[in-house]
């Protein structure tokens, strides 16, 4: 073993080691930096990195040497604007200063819930798509989908064929751990549905004029949404593989709203993926702190990241249930001189760390460069790699992850006129054996998925 | 006659049923232009008592939007009773999202809140350059303006749009407020804006103490 593969080996057993319940040789970290992070330090224009990731390569490299993450720094984009300008989105859409972004839209309209909640999927896929998506009005314009869908398929594979070897590269270079920690993820049903159907406003006046429609559609979409958020194999999921939730409206609403209408299917949603074994995440956005009793009755074991809030508090509430990770803040490597950011990140891990159960991270990601002082992020992850150091490596912390802790609450299987499946598949073509099963319907899993991903 | 604190509490403890149903009966009753004008100001006050909630932590933003909802609605009712003698606006505002950010769900809510308060507001949309801010000032001659952004990036945007402004010498005339989840104390100073606020109920406090 030489040298990068003893480093990896050490960086994936910490990480397993905060997974598995053992007080880890240090604090695993989390640092990242996007795309459009590395391209302002490249001095690469941000739409150009975007269409070009490659170019960023000597940049990632050097950012790469310098600061000591246990992840890789080249963090890429989650929205592409090759996919939202291809199916001509209106709710990806990149700024003037090239940095792609979410406005509000509207795609459902609250005199639609009624078909909505008789087949979501076929009213996202007639009505809310061709709303976002102006080169994907499926009847209208039925030429004009199937080149969009092709280009984004297309223009995908080569960008894929750009920044995936690089990002090999930079994890065989550094001894970044390999991806298997990471398990998907997905949507709480309320936020998709607020996100990009209703609008964040709409949902937030629903809630009160149409109550009853709003629950009615939460529990319409669980098994979609359900379906999104489970690994395809159940008989065969990677304890270590966090399935990660991006949370969006909790925080926004009023205490009531958010336990009786959206926290429910939530915490379903978790039951259910844990009595296959399949643990889950989430980025708690915004302050929870007033909602920490809620988060207590999830799953042992979850992994939750948090932006807002004291410390102290999250650790002393969450800490021994969960694996904590994230909250400290990014605003700190622009305020704070280089000195006074490692007293911060030492006084940080003196509450963090202790115990484990704690990934060090940021609170949020940096957009820009500007958000980011590249001497004092050094300094941060120097100090969390020499200070976040345990003196009792292997001794059990935390509670027990145990699906068999869960029950399954036996949702009713996803169905719609728009998804085909395999005994009506078989119906239609008699002639195929059962060997076919899983090209077929991994076929139609592949659009679902992505009828999904480009509307959450 | 209709009970004027009552409108006020409707409002404030966003009873839309009730608010809909006492206006209604207002409106059949044929009022005179100064009543309906009362009765706007019983419904801006219970705006405050919203704004109010929300800074105590009783309300949350998903309120603050209803509550904006919820007036538009009342507004609308009263609109046949109030006649050509809109009320008094107690000032100006041009609001903005600044250029390279596309979010306005913040800047709305300050809007409609600013509008309850007796502001006319001068939207811009999201994404404004420099000059878009700079044109409407120069026309409309407002006593604030709002800088709106989601995105640590709006900051820079926020500094170029005050010095665009202050170029332009027109910054001596104005107050300017920044707005939206990345503004700081710091950010302001830098910024060079004359207040700042992560709080739509807040940032209308802030704009009434300056015309004040």
């Amino acid at each position: 073993m030489n040298e990068v593969e003893r480093i990896k080996a050490e960086r994936t057993q910490n990480m397993y080691d905060v997974l598995d319940n053992k007080i880890p040789k240090r604090v695993p970290m989390q640092i990242s930096l996007g795309l459009t992070v590395i391209a302002d330090y490249a001095g690469i224009d941000r739409k150009e990195a975007y269409w070009n990731p490659e170019l960023l390569e000597s940049a990632a490299n050097e950012l790469c040497e310098l600061i000591p993450s246990d992840i890789s720094l080249y963090g890429h984009s989650v929205y592409m604007p090759y996919s939202s300008q291809a199916l001509g989105s209106q709710n990806r859409q990149i700024s003037g200063t090239g940095y792609i972004q979410h406005p509000n839209t509207v795609a459902l309209f609250p005199e639609e819930y009624d078909e909505f909640i008789e087949d979501p999927y076929a009213t996202i896929i007639e009505k809310c798509v061709p709303r976002i998506y102006k080169n994907l009005d499926f009847e209208n314009n039925s030429v004009r989908s199937m080149f969009a869908l092709v280009q984004d398929q297309v223009i995908g594979q080569k960008m894929a064929s750009k920044f995936m070897p690089m990002m090999m590269r930079l994890n065989k270079k550094f001894g970044y751990p390999d991806r298997e920690l990471n398990g998907g993820g997905g949507r709480v049903p309320f936020d998709w549905v607020a996100d990009q159907l209703r609008s964040f406003d709409g949902i937030c006046i629903d809630v009160r004029r149409h109550r009853q429609k709003v629950i009615d559609a939460m529990e319409a979409i669980y098994p979609l949404c359900l379906k999104r958020a489970l690994p395809p194999d159940l008989n065969n999921i990677n304890r270590h593989a966090i399935g990660m939730f991006q949370l969006h409206m909790g925080t926004y609403l009023r205490e009531k709203d958010f336990a009786e209408i959206w926290f429910p299917t939530w915490k379903r949603m978790l039951y259910d993926g844990a009595s296959f074994g399949q643990r889950c995440g989430a980025f708690l956005e915004e302050n929870y702190t007033h909602l920490l009793d809620y988060i207590q009755e999830l799953p042992a074991g979850s992994y939750f990241t948090f932006e807002y809030g004291d410390p102290k508090v999250f650790k002393e509430k969450l800490g021994k249930k969960f694996v904590l990770g994230g909250g400290f803040p990014l605003q700190y490597l622009t305020s704070c001189t280089k000195s006074e950011i490692i007293d911060k990140t030492k006084a940080w891990l003196d509450i963090m760390a202790p115990g484990g159960q704690y990934i060090f991270g940021f609170d949020k990601s940096a957009l820009v460069l500007h958000d980011v002082n590249i001497e004092n992020l050094i300094a941060v992850a120097e100090t969390v790699r020499d200070y976040g150091v345990y003196d009792n490596p292997g001794t059990p912390t935390g509670e027990v992850f145990n699906k068999n802790d869960f029950t399954y609450s036996n949702p009713p299987e996803f169905t719609s006129k728009h998804y085909q499946t395999w005994d009506q598949y078989k119906e239609k073509n008699p002639n195929t054996p059962e060997s076919a099963r899983n090209l077929v319907m991994d076929a139609e899993d592949f659009i679902f998925n992505q009828m999904f991903n480009i509307t959450c | 006659m209709i009970n004027l604190n009552e409108v006020t509490r409707a409002i404030g403890e966003l009873e839309e049923e009730k608010v809909i149903g006492l206006l209604q009966e207002f409106v059949k009753s044929n009022p005179t232009e100064e009543e309906a004008q009362n009765v706007v100001i019983a419904c801006q006050k219970g705006m405050a008592v919203v704004g109010d909630l929300f800074e105590s932590g009783e309300y949350f933003v998903g309120d603050l939007i209803y509550a904006g909802e919820l007036l538009t609605g009342a507004i609308d009712i009263l609109k046949p009773v109030m006649g050509n003698d809109t009320s008094q606006k107690v000032g100006s505002v041009v609001l903005g999202t600044v250029h390279g950010d596309l979010h306005d769900i913040g800047k709305n809510i300050f809007r409609s809140m600013a509008e309850a308060a007796g502001f006319e507001v001068y939207d811009l949309g999201i994404d404004q350059p420099v000059e878009a801010f700079i044109e409407k000032v120069r026309l409309v001659k407002p006593n604030v303006v709002g800088m709106s952004g989601v995105l640590t990036l709006a900051l820079e945007s926020m500094k170029d749009t005050v010095d665009g402004i202050k170029e332009a010498g027109l910054r001596e005339d104005i107050k300017i407020i920044i707005g939206g989840n990345p503004v700081t104390k710091e950010a302001c100073d830098h910024i060079g804006a004359d207040g700042f606020t992560t709080n739509a109920a807040e940032g209308i406090k802030i704009i009434q103490g300056w015309l004040n």
